[in-house]
């Protein structure tokens, strides 16, 4: 397989990048971008699932730069998912500028190069890539929340970044190479200061992104300020691209030495579990709400990557996909109930099920898939993610996870409890709009969620074949 | 897979259909759109059967997993169907007595707004049930049982504003509840033991096992608890009775001939295990034949025509109960067929009766009705010569081979207790049949305007009434049918069908004889009041149906509640204690509210702090 080949989905995204750039200049329509964007991303996703089978086993490319197999289409087909899922939710918002749809492919770019880094040029390039057309998109609506939402994730965000690169650096410095392949070769015994600062400083610029507690601290703020649209994708397309560096960088690149990096990642999930889920029960505002859940999921999928096994690798890309559609679904109504506001607050929902029953069935879906009530994805995610941690002997994690779905259990039902309040329903106000593109992603959403609950083994299958890049070494 | 996966979609499909559909539906096609659907089911059955004579006689099964449902946990979980002889027989009963009963409901439910949410339950139901019977592990049983209660529960409430129908079908549900914990219990224990759930590898693990541990004792003691609550046995009855509430052919479909009869089922399927566990099997015997004889002592008391033939259905599984626990499987497969034929004949009748009276179900207000409904006194006649056991109706050989293998396996006490049943069965039943069509009409208004059902009524009728007169017929050939199923693994020497002594013939049939002319004597030549005797004394603990609520009400529901009482303060305590952490959090998180970008600076700290606190982690371990 040649190279072009194996990177076809990203060559695909590029091409549309221009043509949506030029669409924008040669047409003065507003949805030309829209349309190309979605045209584009659909057709990586046609691509992804078509090198599905040629990669069965990993092609490297550029040095080791560029790992193309399963793990990186799976990631490919997870950030597309997401992209989609923003260009539809974000349809007709004129105000945000027809630069909307091409900063989100750039986005998805940097998160597609996040899946495939081999090396720490890659990964670095993927973060970047990632983060600066968000600090645009998060401030995309000219109100202050919007400006301070971006002001504050582009300042933090560059303050990672350079704890990243001096990570990276010190890395290489330590270990003489660049490629993760070389650095389980080297590191027998780490024992050179050099090179733990290095660990532990690109560690850091690392779940900064995820949001990791204490690293967290932005990301309230951050997605309370953004477009919901926008908020999604963070919370979906972010979460799997810094998820699978993370799982790559310290499972392929530091596999032979779990011992040594893997109790901190556990304390760190298990504290990130914790303030997560118990920050989200008092929230009033639903986005931070949700951000708060983002957090304590982002310490749920730490532990995939804290167990140091095949299980937690698998528990972990599994649990990307039922976490990702729940988001979807939950940001989708959020959208259709805000209209044309920003902020929705969880006392907005109230008597929704009422005023608009499917979708508030809808949304009562996606939220238990959040905590994990089976016949939901988010069950059998955690399920996977338990017997991971008890599979690595690891009970501390199991007892997080356990006490973390407890308490995120109280956050998502008070949404559920106010939208089934009937007593205090303002009957005047609007009934939500359904629009095509929320109620597109809505259902693909609820579906999927419903079908991960039911019978996960398809995806089970796509994910033992993902987590198969351990065998390079 | 042998037309298994048609026959179990078809009802999910008419069900799925009918509730996205109902909306556009014409008024009429909901009902003949369900029954046309499991008709087609029905004659599916009949071709999946007739396909399993072609089979050599060990290999008389067909199974095959539909998908792997579950992988990676330990080991897969398919969802698994498997069809054997046994099976067959409930996938005749319930396709073919499902198909008249649907038929039947077009014209009972006509004038009802809600028949197509009606149908589309009683689409689910047929569904849920061959679910259950179709099961190829005992997780997708588990499934299929907890679907059925689910079913029931909205038929039973399916008249959701009448108060009485709503608490009828929460306590079926949480009676019911208590027997699918038991299950999933006895499952999880065999599970953790063996590592399989699907019946040929289970049962093969069994057989080579040796009887008499207390593993064994536990796991089938749970299992059957489950098959108690389903099947309404002693002391986990009470909720059928009040599962009258339902309309009446749903009352004939799941409370009679289909549903309450799944414990039969399970205890048949798992008579491997029963042989390991032979404290349990007798019990199951033991309880078979106190429910029988103590709801026929409710029985003969009753007022309400469903109720008495509710209290009947008891009485009945108690002797199916009764057969498996002597090791009679055949015999209690038998009786179950027969009963499933005469019960849905009875309820049915009944039904019509309430149909012509419009609604009254009090025999108080019955009587000479004879002249009115000759079509259905004459089925409901069939029907109750069938119950009481008298020859050579479909009851009297189902009853005999359970009574003659109950005598021929030594249990002398259980017979006699059978004996006995019998005899008050053929009373209390032709009590109900005297009161209600012979004598002269109670309540003149009411008889005015009865009148013969219709025609879409009286079909499904007739046709088991004459399955009622004929069922018993089918003896030899039910025998041969089975055989393979009880001969596959060890446990189930007995199973076949054996007849009993001349002299027990011949007692229980003079019983019953003597218990007609008794009614005959005291209900038609004395005219004695249908409330007789009920007023104070025995017979009013009878009428009570001996209190038993009071004392669940004393066991169970007030010790919990007062535990519930008493644990509340602890419960506001914890919700006080969360509340406390979530107020101190929420002020925390209320400080860090406001955005100013000066608080950039505290996130930027926090960020150093995690950062320092990693590296003296690393630092620490080094």
């Amino acid at each position: 397989m040649s190279l072009f080949h194996g990177l076809l989905p990203e060559y695909i995204i590029v091409g549309f990048i221009l043509i949506s750039l030029l669409g924008n200049m040669l047409s003065r329509k507003y949805h030309v971008a829209s349309w190309l964007s979605l045209i584009g991303m659909l057709s990586a996703f046609v691509a992804s699932s078509h090198l599905w089978s040629f990669v069965l086993k990993p092609h490297m490319f550029l040095g080791g730069g560029a790992v193309i197999d399963n793990y990186s289409l799976f990631v490919n087909l997870l950030v597309l998912l997401a992209g989609l899922g923003t260009i539809l939710l974000g349809w007709d918002e004129r105000r945000w500028g027809t630069e909307f749809p091409v900063l989100v492919m750039l986005a998805v770019l940097g998160m597609m190069i996040l899946g495939l880094a081999g090396n720490v040029i890659t990964l670095f390039l993927g973060i970047e890539m990632l983060s600066l057309p968000l600090y645009i998109l998060a401030a995309s609506t000219h109100t202050a929340s919007g400006g301070e939402a971006g002001l504050k994730y582009l300042l933090l965000g560059a303050f990672s970044s350079g704890i990243l690169l001096f990570g990276l650096a010190l890395l290489y410095g330590a270990m003489g190479s660049l490629a993760f392949v070389n650095f389980a070769k080297t590191v027998a015994t780490p024992t050179s200061p050099l090179l733990w600062a290095g660990v532990v400083l690109s560690l850091v610029g690392i779940l900064f992104k995820l949001g990791i507690v204490p690293f967290h601290m932005w990301v309230p703020d951050v997605y309370e300020g953004s477009p919901t649209a926008v908020t999604q994708f963070m919370a979906f397309g972010t979460k799997v691209g810094a998820a699978a560096i993370l799982l790559r960088f310290m499972d392929f690149g530091f596999y032979a030495t779990p011992g040594w990096w893997g109790p901190a990642l556990g304390y760190l999930a298990v504290l990130t579990m914790i303030v997560g889920n118990l920050l989200a029960l008092p929230q009033k505002d639903l986005k931070r709400l949700l951000a708060y859940s983002g957090i304590g999921h982002a310490g749920f999928l730490l532990i995939g990557v804290a167990t140091h096994n095949l299980q937690g690798a698998r528990a972990l890309l599994f649990y990307l996909l039922p976490y990702g559609l729940a988001v979807l679904g939950a940001f989708a109504v959020l959208s259709l109930v805000a209209g044309d506001r920003d902020q929705v607050s969880v006392s907005d929902l109230t008597g929704l099920a009422k005023k608009r029953p499917l979708m508030a069935a809808f949304f009562i879906v996606v939220m238990l898939s959040f905590a994990g009530i089976p016949l939901t994805g988010g069950f059998v995610g955690k399920f996977y993610l338990l017997q991971a941690a008890l599979f690595a002997n690891q009970p501390g994690l199991a007892i997080g996870l356990v006490l973390g779905t407890v308490l995120g259990l109280g956050a998502y039902l008070r949404p559920i409890q106010a939208l089934l309040n009937n007593q205090d329903s303002d009957s005047t106000a609007p009934k939500p709009k359904w629009t095509l593109g929320g109620a597109v992603v809505v259902v693909v959403a609820v579906v999927g969620t419903i079908g991960l609950g039911v019978y996960p083994t398809p995806i089970v299958h796509m994910v033992n074949q993902s987590a198969n890049f351990f065998w390079l070494h | 897979m042998q037309l298994l996966t048609e026959i179990i979609l078809l009802p999910l499909i008419g069900a799925v259909t009918i509730t996205v559909f109902k909306g556009l539906m014409p008024k009429k096609l909901p009902g003949i759109w369900a029954s046309s659907l499991v008709g087609i089911s029905f004659l599916l059955s009949i071709a999946a059967d007739v396909h399993l004579t072609h089979l050599g006689v060990h290999h008389r099964f067909v199974t095959g997993t539909l998908w792997t449902w579950i992988s990676g946990f330990g080991p897969a979980i398919g969802a698994r169907l498997y069809l054997d002889p046994l099976a067959g027989i409930w996938l005749l009963v319930i396709t073919g007595i499902g198909m008249l009963i649907h038929i039947y409901s077009i014209g009972y439910m006509h004038d009802d707004p809600g028949k197509a949410r009606y149908f589309s339950y009683l689409n689910f139901f047929i569904f849920s049930m061959l679910l259950l019977v179709l099961a190829g592990n005992l997780i997708v049983l588990l499934i299929g049982w907890a679907l059925v209660g689910l079913a029931s529960y909205f038929l039973i409430g399916f008249w959701y504003h009448r108060p009485s129908a709503v608490r009828a079908a929460k306590k079926a549900f949480v009676m019911n509840t208590v027997g699918d914990v038991g299950i999933l219990l006895g499952l999880a224990l065999l599970y953790l033991h063996y590592h399989t759930v699907g019946y040929p590898h289970l049962f093969r693990i069994l057989s080579a096992a040796h009887p008499g541990s207390a593993f064994f004792e536990w796991t089938a003691f749970l299992l059957y608890v489950g098959a108690m609550a389903k099947s309404a046995q002693f002391p986990l009855h009470m909720w059928l009775a009040d599962a009258m509430e339902g309309p009446t052919p749903v009352s004939a479909l799941i409370h009679a001939a289909t549903m309450v009869t799944a414990g039969v089922y399970l205890m048949a399927r798992l008579y491997p295990l029963l042989r390991l566990a032979p404290n349990v099997h007798y019990l199951v015997g033991a309880i078979g034949a106190f429910t029988a004889i103590f709801a026929a002592s409710i029985a003969i008391f009753q007022r309400d025509i469903k109720r008495v033939l509710a209290y009947s259905t008891l009485s009945q599984l108690g002797y199916m109960f009764l057969a498996i626990g002597v090791g009679g499987f055949a015999a209690g497969v038998f009786h179950f067929m027969t009963h499933a034929f005469f019960k849905a004949l009875l309820f049915l009748a009944a039904g019509s009766v309430i149909h012509a009276l419009g609604g009254e179900q009090d025999i108080n207000h019955m009587g000479g009705l004879f002249k009115k409904m000759p079509w259905t006194m004459a089925a409901f006649l069939a029907g109750t010569l069938a119950i009481s056991g008298i020859p050579p109706f479909s009851g009297y050989y189902s009853k005999e081979a359970i009574l003659g293998q109950v005598f021929n396996s030594g249990h002398t006490l259980l017979w006699g207790v059978g004996v006995l049943t019998a005899g008050m069965t053929a009373f209390y039943m032709f009590r109900l049949f005297f009161i209600t069509f012979l004598g002269a009409p109670r309540d003149q208004a009411l008889y005015d305007h009865a009148h013969e059902a219709p025609r879409v009524m009286t079909i499904p009728v007739v046709i088991l009434a004459v399955l009622a007169v004929v069922g018993g017929f089918f003896r030899g050939w039910l025998n041969r049918w089975l055989a393979p199923t009880f001969a596959l693994y060890p446990g189930a020497s007995h199973a076949g069908l054996e007849s009993g002594p001349l002299f027990g013939t011949i007692l229980t049939v003079g019983l019953a004889m003597i218990a007609i002319i008794l009614a005959y004597w005291m209900y038609v030549k004395k005219g004695v009041a249908p409330n007789a005797g009920s007023a104070h004394g025995l017979g009013r603990q009878a009428f009570e149906a001996w209190n038993l609520d009071t004392v669940w009400a004393w066991l169970a529901v007030i010790p919990f509640k007062t535990l519930g009482d008493w644990i509340r303060p602890v419960e506001n305590g914890i919700l006080a204690f969360v509340n406390g952490v979530a107020s101190v959090v929420w002020l925390w998180a209320a400080d860090l509210r406001p955005l100013q970008t000066g608080y950039v600076r505290r996130y930027a700290l926090s960020i150093m702090v995690g950062l320092g606190a990693l590296l003296a982690f690393y630092l620490i371990r080094a």
